[in-house]
């Protein structure tokens, strides 16, 4: 149930408790339905009202907090390798950029790709590159079952970026390090692109 | 601002800033250093902020377990302690000689443009990027122009009987040039 859904039902179900109530209270006439019928209206409303409305949104909420943290711990399980990209274009006296930006910013992303498009980076950043490849890759290839539970097409995105960073652990000059470098920041960024 | 004697960890900022804003080294070289410091120096002793001749760096760098409120990232950190280290090289000599002062400068570019590389700097690189897969129990042996081979886990005691164990199978699968006739049973 998406969330404006819910939101209308509690309108719905609120508005029609709160006439039901004032028709008992201020209203005339009416005889039996008036005394018996509307106060068990009044109530089921109140009832779907919390049960429906606030308890529905409350577990979405709670879901869309559960899913954004499976989303970090994924998206944090690259940070070295995005860190290590980061230094490998750093211009002279720069400052890196944070942990936090690395995590979490899909800003990042295109910021590397941009960077990759007009410079190479040095043979010590490719060596680093292709170590931090190498061990990153156990932990990335185990968290696939994670990005499953986000969704099929966040898990294929994700085989996607494991691929890619395979290839970059086992590439042994620059054009195919580069080419792994561009393909896995690209899947990251379509990664980064899924509502979850 | 001249040299007073002090050595502590807030007359290098202050140095850092004057040298920066009087152009005795670039303004952006000084921001960087100042900022690695200010990042490095929350693990200072008391006694190293009032000297910093007492400082190792790779000693401090060493104490991190958290950088800006998260896990480490070693070349993030490696990266503010070579800034550190540049920081305290010239804040010693300016101490010693401000008149004669000259700075070591900043640091190198790391990336190059695009289309910069020569095929011979792509070959060497090559090498390296595939010496980087052979861990070091691993021998290669080159056959032939476009054949290696590897030869994993040879003791470093190994004697020539043992040597020669190896070669024997080794030569087991070599093929005879005269003819790849089966032998007859004997």
């Amino acid at each position: 149930m998406s969330r404006l859904f819910i939101i209308a039902l509690m309108v719905v179900f609120g508005a029609l408790g709160i006439g039901l109530w004032l028709y008992f209270v201020f209203g005339t006439g009416g005889g039996q339905f008036r005394e018996e019928l509307v106060p068990e209206l009044v109530v089921f409303c109140i009832e779907a009202f919390f049960l429906v409305g606030l308890l529905g949104l409350i577990q979405r909420h709670l879901e869309h907090r559960r899913r954004k943290q499976m989303w970090l711990s994924l998206r944090g399980s690259f940070r070295d390798l995005l860190s290590q990209l980061d230094i490998a274009f750093l211009a002279p006296n720069a400052e890196p950029t944070s942990s936090r930006e690395l995590e979490r910013d899909p800003r990042v992303i295109d910021h590397l790709l941009a960077e990759l498009e007009r410079k190479h980076p040095d043979l010590d950043s490719l060596v680093a590159l292709k170590r931090e490849g190498d061990e990153s890759l156990s932990m990335t290839r185990d968290l696939v079952a994670v990005a499953a539970q986000l969704s099929a097409t966040h898990m294929n995105w994700w085989i996607a970026i494991v691929d890619s960073i395979r290839r970059l652990a086992e590439a042994t000059d620059r054009r195919a390090m580069e080419k792994a470098i561009h393909e896995m920041l690209v899947n990251i960024r379509e990664f980064d692109r899924l509502e979850f | 601002m001249m040299p007073d004697g002090s050595r502590s960890v807030e007359t290098l900022l202050k140095f850092l800033k004057f040298a920066g804003m009087e152009g005795l080294i670039n303004p952006a070289v000084a921001r960087a250093r100042r900022n690695a410091v200010e990042q490095l120096a929350a693990e200072l002793s008391e006694e190293e902020r009032e000297d910093v001749m007492r400082i190792d760096v790779d000693e401090l760098a060493s104490r991190f377990h958290k950088l800006e409120g998260s896990s480490i990232r070693m070349e993030a950190l490696s990266l503010y302690a070579e800034r550190f280290r540049m920081a305290l090289v010239d804040f010693l000599a300016w101490s010693e000689d401000p008149a004669g002062f000259h700075s070591v400068g900043g640091e190198q570019r790391r990336a190059t443009p695009r289309g910069s590389l020569t095929p011979e700097q792509e070959v060497a690189e090559r090498i390296t990027l595939e010496s980087t897969e052979n861990p070091s129990n691993i021998i290669p042996i080159q056959l032939r122009s476009d054949e290696t081979v590897y030869v994993a886990n040879l003791p470093l005691d190994l004697s020539a009987d043992e040597a020669d164990r190896i070669a024997r199978v080794v030569r087991a699968f070599a093929q005879d040039n005269g003819s790849d006739e089966p032998e007859g049973d004997a």
